[in-house]
This record gives C-alpha cells, sequence and structure tokens, in this order.
C-alpha cells in the first residue's frame, strides 16, 4: 500500500520505559506488510534506531551538522534496516553543552530540507521522542503540524505516568494551534496485576484510551541481545503478533483526542491512592502466605 | 508588568553592563552572544524606538550562531578571546554573556579559567538582557568585577571613598556627577574613587578594595557596595541620591566625615561656607522671578539616582507639591518603601505616558526622553538632561551648579525673557559652526 502523503506518528516515553523498542517493533511489523517507514530517534541517547539495524554505528544528524561546513546528505546521517525501514537519528549535543531540544527543531528542519520525506516517499514516519517534554525542543514532532497524531508508552511506574501527563499538557498546548491529537496510551512492560487497572485508571482520569498492552516479554529482552526486533528475532511468537496488531491500531482508523492532563496535587493524590492500594493488596498477599 | 515592554528606556542589562565596560579605561570587552546583541546597543545611535542605548564604541562579539546553540558556544568564545587578547596591550578582557549563552550554559568560567592559568587577565560577567534592565546590567556588572579583582593598594593620602551607583551611559550627566562629588570631597580633604570616565580606570578599580567608604548613591549601587563589604569589610553610606544644591552636598559631607570620624578642618569648614554664600547670593538675584510664579504640580520623571534627589530640592525650594515617577525600573525590594513617599515607576515610555496623564500635572521635569513624551502630552517639559547617546556630555545636578541649573532652566521654561524671543526673529546671522551642528 503506498498513501499519498506520509503519516507522521510521534511516540513519546519516559527514558528506559521501553519506547524505543516499541517504536522499533512498530516499524518492523509495519515493513514487513509492504509499508516504507522512517523511524526518526529523538533522543539524545541516539539509540532509537539500534535493534531496526542490527546494533551498527549509524552517525547522527547532529553529529554530521556539528563539525561539517557543507550541509550533510541524507546518505550520510541515515541508514536502511529490517525491512527497508529508513533509521535516522537525530542525536543531541555532548550533555551540559548546547541545547537538545533545538538540536532536535535543527535535526527535522535538515530533514525537510533534504526533502527527506518527498524522495523517500515514506508511508508513516515514525518520531521516537524522549517523553518528559522538558524543553520546547522535545515538542517539536507534535508542535506544528509535524506528526498528526502521539502515542504515549507507558509502565505502570509513576514517573512514566508523570510523564505521559506531561505529554498530554503538550498536547492540550499545541493541539488548538495545529499540533497533533493523543492517539492513546501504549501500555508496556506489563507485568504486575494491578499494572493494567493502574494505567486503565489513568487513561479514563484523562479521558483518553489505551490502544494496546505490551506484557513484559523474555522474547523482547532476547531479541534485544541479537540487536534485533521481535519481528526479525521471533517472528511467530506470541509477542510479535501483539506488535503488528499494535501497528494496526496506531496507524489504523482511530479517534484522536485532547487529552484532559491532571493537575500537579490531583496527580499526586491520584497516585497516592494507587500506592495504597497496591501496598494493601501486597500486606493482603503476605499475610495469606505467612 | 504583565505585557512586553513598549520602548523601554535604556535596553536590557547586557546593554547597561557594556556602557559600563565601555566607561573603564583598560577593560576590553567581548560579548558572548548572538550578533544582535552587541549590535543593538551600538547602533540604535538615535536613541531608536527600540530602546537599546545609543553611544557606544565598536565592540567585539562571538557572533553566536543556530550551531552554536545547538553545540554550545564556547569553541568561538575561545577563539575570540585568543583573538581580542592577542591584540590587547595591557588592560583587562571582559567578557559579558547575553541571554542565548546564559540559557544554553556555556561554562564560560572555564574558558576564562585556561586563559586566566597562562596568566592572562580575564574576567567573566553573568550580563544576559533577562536578568533586568539596563541599569540592573550596570549594578551586576561593576559588583561581578569587584568580587573577581584582586585589590591593589590605594595611592591616596587622604580617606578614599568609593562612589557607587551612578551609571555611566545611562545616567544623563554621569561623568559631570562624578566630577562635582570629587570636587567635592576632595574640598573637605577626602578622595574620590571615581571608577569610570578618564580619571578611573582599572587601577581605581583595584583600588575599591581598599577604600575607608563605599557612597551609594542609587539603588544601583548596592551589589557593588555589598561585595566589597562582604570581602574587605568595607563599610558602606546609603545617600539619599544625588545632592542636589549646596545645603544637600553639605549635608552629605558631614555625614561623610561624621562616618569615617575625619573632623573637617578649618579649610573644609571654610569651603562649604564659601558654597553656601554664593548659592544664597544667586538664588536671591532670581527671588523675584520665582515668588510671581505661580504654583504648578510638579512631575519629576527620572532615574532613581536623580528622581528623588530632584523632586525634594524642588519641594523644598519653591513649595510646591512634587511627586518623582522613577524610569529605570529599581529592583522590587527598594519599590515598597518607596510607594509611601508617593513614587510611582514607569516600565517603559508607553508607561510614562500613562502616568503622566493620570497625574494632573502641569509640569514635568526629565531627561531628554521624559521631557520629549511630555511635551509631546501638552505638559510643560523642562529638560534637564543629555539627549541619548550624549549622557556623558550631560550637565549634572549634584551641589551648587545643579541647583543653579535646575532654577535656570525652570525660569527658562516658565518664564521666559521677551528679549530671547525677539532676537531670533531678528534672524541673527548663525556662526559657521552651530549651522553645521543644526543641518
Ligand atoms: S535581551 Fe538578551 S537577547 Fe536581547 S539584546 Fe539583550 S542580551 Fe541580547
Amino acid at each position: 500500500m503506498s498513501i499519498q502523503t506520509p503519516r507522521h506518528i510521534a511516540i513519546y516515553g519516559k527514558g528506559g520505559i521501553g519506547k524505543s523498542t516499541t517504536t522499533s517493533n512498530i516499524a518492523a511489523a509495519l515493513a514487513e506488510a509492504g509499508h516504507r517507514v522512517i523511524q526518526v530517534g529523538c533522543d539524545p541517547k541516539s539509540d532509537s534506531t539500534t535493534i531496526l539495524r542490527g546494533g551498527a554505528e549509524l552517525p547522527t544528524v547532529l553529529d554530521s551538522l556539528r563539525d561539517r561546513a557543507r550541509k550533510p546528505k541524507l546518505e550520510d546521517i541515515s541508514a536502511v534496516g529490517f525491512w527497508g525501514v529508513l533509521c535516522i537519528e537525530a542525536g543531541g549535543p555532548v550533555p551540559g553543552v548546547g541545547c537538545a531540544g533545538r538540536g532536535i527543531s535543527a535535526a527535522v528542519d535538515l530533514l525537510e530540507e533534504l526533502r527527506v520525506f518527498e524522495t523517500f516517499a515514506p508511508d508513516y514516519v515514525l518520531y521516537d521522542v524522549l517523553g518528559d517534554v522538558v524543553c520546547g525542543g522535545f515538542a517539536v514532532p507534535i508542535r506544528d503540524g509535524i506528526a498528526d497524531r502521539a502515542f504515549v508508552v507507558t509502565s505502570s511506574d509513576f514517573m512514566a505516568i508523570f510523564a505521559a501527563n506531561n505529554l498530554f499538557k503538550a498536547i492540550d498546548k499545541y493541539a488548538p494551534s495545529g499540533g497533533a491529537r493523543l492517539g492513546g496510551i501504549i501500555a508496556n512492560s506489563l507485568q504486575l496485576d494491578h499494572a493494567r487497572g493502574l494505567i486503565d485508571d489513568f487513561a479514563h482520569r484523562t479521558g483518553t484510551e489505551v490502544v494496546g498492552y505490551v506484557p513484559r516479554s523474555v522474547d523482547v529482552a532476547q531479541a534485544e541481545l541479537y540487536g534485533q526486533t521481535v519481528i526479525e528475532a521471533a517472528p511467530y511468537s506470541d509477542q510479535a503478533e501483539i506488535y503488528r496488531k499494535l501497528a494496526r491500531r496506531v496507524t489504523g482508523d482511530l479517534e484522536t483526542r485532547l487529552p484532559k492532563p491532571l493537575n500537579g496535587p490531583d496527580l499526586k493524590d491520584w497516585a497516592r491512592d494507587w500506592g495504597d492500594r497496591i501496598f494493601g493488596a501486597e500486606r493482603a498477599a503476605a499475610a495469606r502466605s505467612a | 508588568m504583565g505585557r512586553p515592554a513598549i520602548f523601554p528606556f535604556g535596553g536590557c542589562a547586557l546593554h547597561g553592563a557594556l556602557h559600563t565596560a565601555a566607561a573603564i579605561p583598560g577593560v576590553t570587552v567581548v560579548v558572548h552572544s548572538t550578533p544582535g546583541c552587541a549590535l543593538r546597543a551600538g547602533l540604535s545611535a538615535g536613541g531608536g524606538r527600540y530602546g537599546a542605548p545609543p553611544g557606544l564604541p565598536r565592540i567585539a562579539a562571538t557572533n553566536m550562531a543556530d550551531k552554536h546553540v545547538v553545540f554550545g558556544g564556547t569553541s568561538r568564545l575561545r577563539e575570540e578571546m585568543k583573538n581580542a587578547l592577542a591584540v590587547l596591550e595591557g588592560g583587562m578582557l571582559a567578557v559579558l554573556t547575553g541571554c542565548p549563552a546564559e540559557m544554553i550554559g556555556d561554562d564560560v568560567g572555564a574558558m576564562v579559567k585556561e586563559l586566566t592559568a597562562q596568566g592572562e587577565r580575564v574576567v567573566a560577567v553573568p550580563t544576559a538582557g533577562f536578568h533586568g534592565p539596563a541599569h540592573e546590567g550596570h549594578a551586576r556588572l561593576l559588583a561581578g568585577l569587584l568580587a573577581q579583582l584582586a585589590p591593589a593598594p590605594t595611592r591616596a593620602d587622604r580617606p578614599l571613598v568609593n562612589l557607587f551607583g551612578i551609571a555611566p551611559g545611562l545616567d544623563p550627566g554621569w561623568l559631570a556627577e562624578i566630577e562635582t562629588l570629587s570636587r567635592l570631597l576632595e574640598g573637605v580633604g577626602l578622595a574620590a574613587n571615581p571608577i569610570f570616565g578618564p580619571e578611573g580606570g582599572l587601577a581605581s578599580l583595584e583600588a575599591a578594595a581598599g577604600a575607608a567608604l563605599s557612597l551609594v548613591l542609587s539603588p544601583w549601587g548596592t551589589a557593588p557596595a555589598e561585595v566589597l563589604a562582604a570581602r574587605h569589610g568595607i563599610p558602606v553610606l546609603v545617600a539619599d541620591g544625588l545632592p542636589v544644591g549646596a545645603e544637600a552636598a553639605e549635608a552629605l559631607v558631614r555625614r561623610l566625615s561624621d562616618r569615617l570620624g575625619h573632623p573637617l578642618d578649618a579649610g573644609a569648614e571654610g569651603s562649604l561656607a564659601r558654597e553656601r554664600a554664593q548659592q544664597g547670593w544667586r538664588f536671591d538675584a532670581v527671588l523675584e522671578r520665582l515668588a510671581v510664579l505661580a504654583p504648578r504640580r510638579v512631575v519629576v520623571a527620572d532615574g532613581s539616582l536623580r528622581a528623588g534627589a530632584l523632586a525634594r530640592f524642588l519641594a523644598g525650594t519653591l513649595g510646591w507639591p512634587v511627586r518623582a515617577i522613577l524610569t529605570d525600573s529599581p529592583p522590587e525590594g527598594v519599590r515598597a518603601p518607596l510607594a509611601d513617599t508617593g513614587l510611582t515607576c514607569a516600565a517603559d515610555r508607553a508607561d510614562l505616558a500613562r502616568l503622566l496623564d493620570e497625574s494632573g500635572a502641569d509640569l514635568v521635569l526629565g531627561g531628554a526622553s521624559a521631557a520629549a513624551i511630555a511635551a509631546a502630552r501638552g505638559l510643560c517639559p523642562v529638560v534637564l538632561g543629555a539627549a541619548p547617546g550624549l549622557e556623558v556630555l550631560g550637565a549634572g545636578l549634584s551641589g551648587r551648579a545643579g541647583a543653579e541649573r535646575v532654577l535656570a532652566a525652570l525660569l527658562l521654561a516658565l518664564a521666559p525673557a521677551p528679549q530671547a524671543a525677539l532676537a531670533l526673529r531678528s534672524r541673527a546671522p548663525v556662526p559657521p559652526v552651530f549651522a553645521r551642528v543644526a543641518e
């Protein structure tokens, strides 16, 4: 399938939450289904596309902008990965020096200047963004209509939820002036009993929807050790099927919306309630087993 | 204020700091910021609508661009400092940072240390525009320099007094004020440490640490004085603004001599008495013309160095109701106590126009830009300052001569001599030099 204009999708998530793994598996699933896909890593850590490329080195856009007098070419800043996914890493400045947010803006500007989206003619462009939305630069993919829908990857960890709530605030801010709307929440690394209920409740409170539940799986860890996505390493596994379903969901027809982020005190109260419930359940379980 | 500044008075903190650095002989500036920051300060030579203060010399800048914002601008700074030091003979290099450099967090301190470790004289002071108005930049720069310099012994044989709170390039007649105050102190056996202008310089800056006292003439002198108090235990005397008139000047030197335990000798007493007599004689000569004037509602619109002192002088001398509007956005901390005295603050020219309309004043005294606004609102202006960019040539308000200047300007505005108008109409030949200036 080839659609006229590419669909730009931003996937946010707190660092270390598994957003790059999720994004790469979605990209792999889309590519496997015959779509042309670009994945742009917008995380100064610049390891977003590693498992699409077998772990090979890829110079980041900012690295190429840093030292060169002339503008880098597309070949300098991209690599073709699994099933032809075009991999690009925005990169970032040396920690503590310069402005990572402005770096992301500069990288996206360069991609537009190089007419990457026209020449490669992708069906889908996935932006994998460090999701705490620490400054305006990190909001670039959801601002000014670069991406038309945004998803947030979260675990049941409170800090990940906090980051998701921050993203909702950013979406709320930019959506009225043409920014992306929220596609939904991707619940990742679900393992504990309460996790699903907690994320569902958060979605309910913020007027959003969970578009996929990804359980914690050894397949993922194993595939990553080989520098691969689950789609590539274990194509027949249940986990691969879960990612394929997720890929269909995030690219399919779905109602995007404006989330209603919780304010600081509400979020704290909500977290405390859940803390009490989980702690109470664990205590009961401990009493039973004693 | 809750809205952007519309026609601000003095530019940003960086611009104030630039003026201050430019007034210290021996200090060379490198601005670490985007090109516009330094350029705007220098270019707006007409005191243009964008408000950057005019009249600055050429200034070296690192000209940061997008690339430096993303990756940090220290490489450019290192290069620029190296180049500056290569052509600099003696003196000191001062690195002033603008908004972009401070927002991305360039480690300017580390760059400077590389050079100071090689024995170069370089200091860096954070002076980004977001720290506040131009006067804030003056205070920050001076405090920053004093906090970093190694003290040098004073060469003065008399107690040395630091003059703080007069901002070069920003306060009209700043150099004249420094000169007058220096003479005043000299007359009573003290030595002023001017720092700025031809009598100031690096040596004067270093000697500040060995002064007997810091005299603070406006809220903008507090920060530098506090640095010296904390580092070297130098006592601080806060004056009530500039001493306008012989009485105020005398009161100031008496306070100084008390505080320093430096009694005035017969010679000093004699010189004070002469000043009183000189002023009295002149005032008497115009007393009648002053007395026939109908009382006006007066507003003094000026910086905090001059406004309060001028208002006090006018109220005391004429007995008219006088209010003051401060145009230099003094720090919040000093505004609250001022509010009781009926003093208000204008954040920019638009704000001043509004305050003037509301004040019900019919006479406005102040610097050139305040006077122009007053005139545009149909109020009678009395210009007591230099045009923007010519602050250095402006005459001062302190001491006896300052008071005389104020009265002369007032009488000229309110009771012009009829002959003056006649003479103008007669088209007397204009001397060629004036003709050129007028063109
Ligand atoms: S406000 Fe900041 S950016 Fe603007 S001129 Fe001043 S230092 Fe430069």
